[in-house]
């Protein structure tokens, strides 16, 4: 089990996170979502070991990553959110760099990049350089990546972004297989109905604050609302949305 | 503010942002940087002179010599900031929806581009045009004095940078677009050789008084209408290839091609993947070769001045002195190659990147061995050309003895520049000799110009019998080896890392 337990994130005087504590169990997809700048990234940081929470403890197992951070690492899967990568490698020499950080070896590593590659339709662009890569392709080396030496846990901050309709079916079934064999898995994404597809429960977090953690079905029938989009809107406080759009199409048009 | 200031000012903080310089700083606090590092060896010369006492010696060499280092300077510079000079795919992308004229987008970056250089070639000029009046008063008004010099290293720079611009016309002329990109960093070091290489021939740094200052002093004109041709055809040429072969885009899509040397490293732990990467780094990134192939050059121009001081003795040079600076040319480059590749491992490729270090390899040892396997090879590339010249220079067995020298000697530079690296090449800027370097770097440049000397001297006189090369030597490796010994003690797995923060938390910071 992997836990937060009353993590905060300050920057300076500013608490982009607060007291926040949840946990992620083995076998679980669990959404993560928020309005922008509501500090899912920064969770999701926290979560991979690359930001040192301000107080509070990460927990795998019961222990603090902390105290082995390395092994934790070598466990984890992580997409960052914006699509960063090394540009003026290829997709194969990218994914041979991380494999090769990983220590996976050669025997294994070639034939697992191929499969994903192949997987993500990318085999004939292997060779193409990052750069010249399109900001979906650049997402899928991100999953590739993430994915290659099959993690027990996979954080993912909006694993979906860019990818085309076919990826993402083939990204959703392929999150529920793992998490059948018992991997953990948490992701953000602003795609609410995808969201509503593939995971059982969501968090959702406003203002740095949790102000949801159930599954869908028990949060629908909590609040009496339809959809996943209805209680997002209902928690996060996006109301009067269709008034707000109004009142911004009479702005532009008295801008022509 | 009219459309044509937006475009000035928006080139204008985009060749502000020079990486290899400063980073995560605004383009003001970089200028005055830039100011500080290029205005140094001004600044230096000038209270250098001011020390002799003013009009006890001759200045004009070293007003020549700082009209030199401003034109190669405007020359780096040229080439640095090349693919800025022209509107990118980013301009592109941003700027062709918008109503914008292609003339005037051209014409605001060229703008641009003359202000930048401008301000180098003053940056380096400032102190001395103060002390002008002082030092190079003939007779004139003093204000003519300074205008004299003033133009003269309006000149060199206009020749440094035209040089580039010709260069490049007929690379582009006759290779097209990606043919120039394919052989772009040959091409461009080849340039800035020349460069230098022209500079000298022209400035004639050996002499008190060069020929062409000489006319330039007492008739301008038809120096300046030489340059002006120059200039003119320069231009032309260009405009003559790129109407030939406009680049569509800034990066032509295409595979990696050719022979891809890193795929020879086996190994698939953390270890040969970051030696990898850094070996593909350095052979694609264009701002990290340019770095090194600038102290390459700067090494070649020293060899060459050295070169040329003895061949304008009016008196046949003693046969010892041909020995040591002959000796002293492979000393001299591997010195430089050696830093300037070391310089380079400090200018991030994209540290938005780094996270994939963060979480796969900070366990793994000594990951900064990539940086010195890297310098080992390139210092072997530069053995094997330099085994061709001493064998032709000396007997077989002067040539073994010396190509023994530059090995270790190498080996141990190595050793001293990467004793406290503590980072993944091209994944921080870290440099070495910590953050003063900015400041005091031409003191670095001048000791390892200095030191590669002294050690030609010193390999000079140990060639003179074989028992002392021999003592030497086994010394110098005695010496290596105990080092060794002692920097892996000292091994630690906490590597230094830049990472940029999320845009959000940037503007918090900066709130």
């Amino acid at each position: 089990m992997l836990e937060l337990r009353g993590v905060a994130k300050a920057y300076g005087r500013l608490e982009v996170l607060h007291e926040t504590s949840f946990a992620l169990h083995r076998g679980e997809i669990c959404g993560y979502l928020g309005p922008n700048g509501s500090g899912k990234s920064t969770t999701v940081q926290i979560l991979s070991g690359l930001l040192q929470p301000t107080r509070g403890t990460v927990l795998l197992d019961g222990r603090p990553i902390g105290d082995d951070i390395e092994s934790y690492k070598r466990r984890l899967g992580f997409v960052p959110e914006e699509a960063r990568v090394y540009r003026h490698l290829s997709g194969n020499e990218y994914l041979e760099l991380v494999g090769g950080l990983r220590g996976i070896g050669p025997l294994v590593l070639r034939p697992r990049i191929r499969g994903l590659l192949e997987a993500f339709g990318l085999e004939s662009d292997a060779d193409m350089s990052l750069d010249d890569y399109s900001k979906g392709m650049r997402q899928k080396i991100l999953l590739a990546a993430a994915l290659l030496h099959d993690p027990e846990i996979l954080i993912l901050d909006e694993p979906f972004s860019g990818l085309d309709v076919a990826t993402v079916l083939l990204v959703r079934q392929l999150f529920k297989a793992l998490a059948a064999r018992g991997r953990m898995i948490l992701l953000t994404a602003h795609e609410l109905e995808l969201m509503e597809k593939l995971c059982e429960r969501v968090i959702v977090v406003h203002r740095g604050r949790i102000v949801a953690d159930d599954l869908v079905t028990n949060l629908r029938s909590l609040l009496a609302l339809p959809t996943l989009e209805a209680i997002f809107t209902e928690l996060t406080e996006q109301r009067d949305v269709t008034r707000r759009a109004a009142e911004l199409a009479a702005l532009l048009a008295g801008a022509t | 503010m009219s459309q044509f200031r937006l475009l000035f000012n928006n080139a204008w903080r985009r060749f502000a942002r020079l990486d290899g310089l400063a980073r995560d700083t605004d383009p003001r606090s970089v200028l005055i940087l830039a100011a500080i590092v290029f205005g140094t060896p001004g600044i230096v010369l000038a209270f250098f002179l001011a020390g002799f006492g003013f009009g006890m010696i001759d200045a004009r060499p070293i007003l020549n010599e700082l009209a030199y280092y401003s034109g190669l300077l405007v020359a780096l510079a040229a080439l640095l900031e090349w693919d800025v000079l022209l509107p990118d795919r980013a301009d592109g992308a941003v700027l062709a929806p918008l109503p914008v004229p292609p003339r005037r987008l051209v014409a605001a970056h060229g703008a641009a581009l003359a202000a930048l250089l401008g301000m180098l070639t003053l940056c380096v000029n400032i102190s001395s045009m103060v002390l002008i009046p002082l030092l190079d008063w003939t007779g004139g008004g003093i204000l003519l004095a300074v205008a004299r010099q003033a133009a003269a290293v309006i000149i060199t720079a206009s020749i440094a940078f035209c040089s580039v611009l010709g260069l490049r016309a007929l690379a582009l002329g006759c290779t097209g677009v990606r043919g120039l990109r394919r052989i772009g960093t040959v091409m461009q070091l080849a340039g800035l050789v020349a460069v230098i290489s022209a500079l000298l021939l022209l400035t004639g740094l050996s002499e008190p008084d060069p020929a062409w200052k000489s006319r330039f002093h007492s008739s301008p004109l038809p120096l300046a209408g030489w340059a002006g041709v120059v200039v003119l055809a320069a231009i032309c040429l260009y405009v003559l290839s790129a109407y030939r072969a406009f680049r569509p885009e800034t990066h032509p899509r295409g595979r990696h091609r050719g022979l891809r040397i890193w795929r020879l490293r086996v190994g698939s732990t953390p270890k040969a993947a970051v030696a990898r990467f850094a070996s593909i780094t350095l052979a694609r990134c264009r701002r990290q070769r340019m770095v090194v192939g600038a102290w390459f050059a700067l090494g070649a121009g020293v060899v060459l001045a050295s070169g040329l001081s003895l061949a304008s003795h009016r008196q046949a040079p003693a046969i010892a002195e041909i020995g040591r600076v002959a000796i002293s040319v492979p000393l001299v480059l591997a010195f430089f190659l050696l830093a300037g590749l070391r310089n380079s491992f400090a200018v991030p490729v994209e540290l938005r990147a780094n996270w994939v270090f963060r979480l796969g390899a900070s366990e793994s040892g000594d990951l900064a061995a990539s940086a010195r396997r890297l310098m080992g090879e390139y210092l072997a590339v530069l053995l094997l050309a330099a085994a061709g010249f001493t064998f032709w220079c000396w007997p077989a067995h002067v040539a073994l003895a010396q190509l023994a020298f530059l090995a270790v000697a190498g080996a141990a530079w190595i050793q001293c520049l990467t004793w406290n690296l503590h980072t993944i090449p091209f994944t921080c800027s870290y440099q070495p000799g910590g953050a003063n370097l900015t400041y005091v770097w031409p003191l670095y440049a001048l000791g390892f110009g200095v030191g590669a000397f002294a050690l030609a001297g010193w390999e000079q006189w140990l060639l003179e019998d074989g028992r002392r090369l021999v003592i030497a030597l086994a010394v110098m490796l005695a010496a290596l080896v105990w080092s060794e010994h002692h920097r892996r003690g000292a091994i630690r797995s906490d590597y230094v890392f830049e990472d940029d923060p999320e845009p959000a938390v940037q503007t918090l910071l900066r709130g």
